[in-house]
């Protein structure tokens, strides 16, 4: 390569976080803009769920019991006459809600073990290291099964043992970042000028190794709303009171005939939410990575 | 002339083999001497190991006639802000996402818990010493070029007023002018502070300006000679 | 005439965010057949720009103007596949960074005989001609070299073998990006010495493009010398080395450890705003008025020799 392109490329990688560089990389991107757009609608629905429906999604009718669309419910009623509607948007809220708290508090703890096993090095890195192996080799939904089994069902209780699922896989990654970035000749200036070890890692170190962890947290967000409405599915987790996805397909499973809607719309919400972030995971590692070949993944 | 710095039958080895074995010289303040040999001869791995960012297997460093391994553990930043090595790759050197001003005041703003605009206005007479202006410190190292970078990080490094600077082959990724710029550079500002510098490079024609005395690093035993005989065996070397 | 390469008026300008780069500006010169051009520059000089263009391997967002011909067919008209018949072929590069260039888990036997292969070898004599290649590069063992991965070999090696990439082609034209580049001493004296025996022992013509002047020296028939995107002299490596014209050349001699290590004061003035007059003329030892406002032209001082120098200009 020229040292043109060289130049070029060390100026984008020092200023991709200048608001500059990602405003103008995201200004090429249409698909981006409408899926970063998309994401902010969702947060906001989220949020103001009982502003958008009159309807409580917990009172029971059961003489209007699985009802199709109508003035009074926009998307129906479910087995127990509750409106649909309503209960989708307050979902929104339970499945954001538990997989946003679950990513933040295992990005935070997977991200402070993680670097401090990276930079530590030694005989504390390899015992810390294995943990986390221990950690990944169980399959997330067993493991997570079975400490809901152990633990008992609640909201709490499942971001707890959803966070006990999710860390490693941040620590694993941040951990990486940090052993290859640790060795880098401005790490090495800064132990030079006598700066201290935490202040080397959370001012130089762990800044510049971020991104991909962040970008990974963005695409579990989807896949831990999976994981939820996989487990209300299967019967554990969310008491059946509060309204949730996952629950709302397997209550309404022996009505699929009558009532399809039940099935088909909280099924195809979790799909476009979970697709939803997903794309936002990618996009946001294209816009802050100038070195991706990526032409566009919509 | 103070005797700045003393080693003595320094080891590393690596699994199987040695890296470096029975290193030992002294150098004065305000000598260069020189570690020539070529790539993966250890001589880097030895100018690390002289500043303290990795470990000899075994052998004694004595900084200003105090065993360094002696030194107390509050003490040991102060140590390390008196030993300083610059790097190879310039444009690594610095924290790519923070801007050089950031980065050259940052040593000066921990240890004296100074303002970061006071520390840099107290740089401005080195600032100018080393060619470059204030207003270039404003941006981020990827837009700087090579020679600009070495010569910021100079001011960082003499900011810290360093008795020792082991310098890791500085010029060699630098084209030709920018490396004559940047290593005179070097010696003014060396001579100027009487600084003590290990200077390690695998170009002899380099060494032969720059060093008073060269230590040759062949299969991991460091042979010391005076410029003189330096010379011939680069000669030698060449036929 | 008898130019294997002509290249006229070439200007390459690459449109950022930040203004357009030229990266060259008006570059015009010519390689007789047989003969070795070599191209001196520093980082930001734009040297690397024209062996990509020659090689019409530059980025698609770049702007080319100018005519490069080829056996007086301009390659800057073809279309990519009627170039692609050329390219690896008949016109063959060297790259810069072997370690990156070449494939680090494939053998470099295979990798010199995907080349080989090419050009049509039968399959069973292929490793014999990948042996040959590789002896001819002065390997002392050249079977090991064939079976051992790139990590395996030193910078040197690494060097050798991606030239052998490109020899194995049999090329007619040889493009050598920056072959000394990043190499340590023992290294860059034994490169240049296998590539004083290629050219010795062929009869290919070269494009050499570097900033290592020994290089230059040793292998070069003509040079030219960039400066900023321009030419600002041209002509028989012997005689540029003794008696250099431009000041910038002169400059650059006068930098050399042996030569005393003179540096030259300030620095490059890059790609974009340019100066209005001569672009060296911050740095000159000699500065004239003119050229604080007037541009100079390059100008033919003898039959073979060219400067971009007022000072010289009738």
């Amino acid at each position: 390569m020229s040292e043109t392109v060289h130049i070029a490329i060390l100026r984008g990688l020092s200023i991709s976080w200048e608001k500059y560089d990602w405003y103008h990389r995201l200004k090429e991107r249409r698909d981006l803009q409408i899926v970063f757009v998309c994401i902010i609608i969702v947060f906001v629905l989220s949020l103001c769920a009982p502003l958008l429906t009159g309807q409580n999604p917990n009172s029971q009718d059961l003489r209007g019991k699985n009802q199709g669309p109508s003035l009074d419910h926009l998307l129906g009623t479910d087995y127990l006459g509750r409106d649909l509607f309503a209960r989708v948007m307050y979902g929104l809220q339970t499945s954001l809600g538990i997989a946003g708290t679950t990513i933040l508090i295992s990005f935070v703890i997977g991200v402070s073990i993680g670097s401090l096993s990276g930079y530590l090095g030694g005989w504390v890195d390899n015992c810390i290291a294995r943990i986390i192996d221990l950690f990944l080799a169980f399959p997330s939904i067993i493991l997570a099964l079975a400490l809901m089994l152990l633990m008992g069902s609640g909201i709490l209780n499942m971001i707890m043992m959803l966070t006990i699922v999710q860390w490693a896989s941040f620590a694993r990654l941040i951990r990486g970042q940090v052993l290859s970035e640790k060795n880098q000749d401005y790490v090495l200036s800064s132990r030079a000028a006598g700066l201290p070890g935490w202040w080397i890692v959370t001012k130089h170190i762990l800044p510049n190794c971020i991104m991909p962890v962040i970008v990974l947290a963005t695409m579990d967000i989807g896949h831990t709303i999976l994981t939820i409405s996989t487990l209300s599915f299967l019967g554990i987790g969310i008491p059946p009171a509060i309204p949730e996805w996952g629950s709302m397909i397997n209550s309404g499973l022996p009505y699929m005939r009558i009532a399809p809607f039940n099935v088909i719309i909280p099924g195809l919400m979790i799909t476009c939410v979970t697709l939803l972030f997903n794309i936002a995971g990618e996009g946001l590692r294209d816009i802050t990575n100038p070195l991706a070949d990526n032409e566009g993944s919509l | 002339m103070s005797q700045i710095l003393r080693v003595e039958g320094l080891y590393k080895t690596f699994g199987h083999g040695d890296i470096f074995r029975d290193v030992s010289f002294t150098l004065d303040s305000g000598e260069t001497i020189g570690l020539f040999g070529m790539s993966g001869s250890g001589k880097s791995t030895l100018g690390r190991c002289i500043v303290g960012l990795e470990r000899c297997t075994s052998g004694k460093i004595y900084f200003e006639g105090d065993d360094v391994s002696t030194v107390p553990k509050k003490m040991r930043p102060l140590l390390r802000t008196k030993m300083q090595m610059i790097f190879q790759h310039p444009e690594i050197s610095f924290d790519p996402r923070r801007r050089l001003i950031d980065s050259v005041t940052e040593p000066l703003v921990y240890h004296t818990k100074q303002d970061q605009q006071d520390v840099f206005r107290s740089l401005f007479p080195l600032i100018e010493a080393v060619g470059l202006h204030h207003q270039l410190f404003e941006k981020y190292p990827g837009q700087l070029s090579g020679g600009e970078l070495q010569r910021a990080m100079m001011v960082r490094i003499y900011s810290l007023s360093p008795k020792l600077i082991v310098a890791d082959e500085p010029t060699s990724m630098l084209d030709m002018s920018v490396q004559a710029q940047v290593l005179n550079l070097m010696k003014d500002l060396q001579q100027k502070n009487n600084t003590a510098c290990v200077f390690i490079s695998h170009d002899p024609e380099v060494m032969q300006i720059m060093c008073d005395r060269i230590g040759i690093i062949t299969d991991g035993t460091c042979t010391l000679v005076e410029k003189e005989e330096f010379d011939d065996w680069v000669s030698y070397m060449g036929s | 005439m008898n130019s294997i390469l002509e290249v006229t008026d070439l200007n390459v300008s690459f449109p950022t965010r930040n203004g357009v780069i030229h990266a060259s500006q008006q570059v015009s010169f010519r390689i007789s057949k047989g003969k070795s051009c070599v191209l001196v520059g520093e980082t930001g000089s734009g040297k690397s720009v024209i062996g990509q263009s020659v090689l019409r391997l530059l980025p698609q967002k770049s702007i080319i103007s100018g005519s490069i011909r080829y056996k007086g067919l301009d390659i800057l008209t073809l279309s990519e596949e009627e170039f692609s018949h050329l390219r690896g072929r008949e016109i063959s590069l060297v790259p810069q960074n072997p370690s990156a260039s070449l494939d680090p888990l494939m053998k470099c036997g295979d990798q010199i005989a995907e080349s080989v292969e090419l050009r049509g070898v039968k399959k069973s004599s292929v490793t014999e001609e990948v042996l040959h290649i590789l002896s001819n590069l002065r390997f002392l063992d050249p079977v090991r070299v064939s079976l051992s991965l790139p990590s395996r070999l030193s910078g040197g090696m690494r060097q050798r073998v991606a030239t052998g990439i490109a020899l194995a082609s049999k090329p007619q034209f040889l493009v050598l990006d920056e072959p000394t580049k990043g190499l340590d001493y023992a290294a860059r004296t034994s490169t240049i010495d296998i590539l004083h025996h290629i050219k010795a022992n062929r009869q290919d013509t070269q494009l050499l493009i570097t900033h290592d002047l020994d290089l230059a020296h040793r292998i070069g028939d003509t040079m030219g010398v960039l400066y900023s995107g321009e030419l600002v002299e041209f002509g028989p490596v012997n005689e540029i080395f003794s008696n250099p014209l431009h000041p910038y050349t002169k400059g650059l001699i006068s930098a050399l450890p042996r030569n005393g290590m003179k540096p030259i004061p300030g620095s490059c003035p890059g790609f974009l705003n340019l100066p209005k007059g001569c672009y060296f003329h911050k740095r000159c030892p000699h500065p004239c008025a003119r050229g604080e406002d007037v541009h100079p032209e390059i100008c033919d001082i003898s039959e073979e020799r060219q400067v971009r120098c007022h000072r010289f200009s009738a």
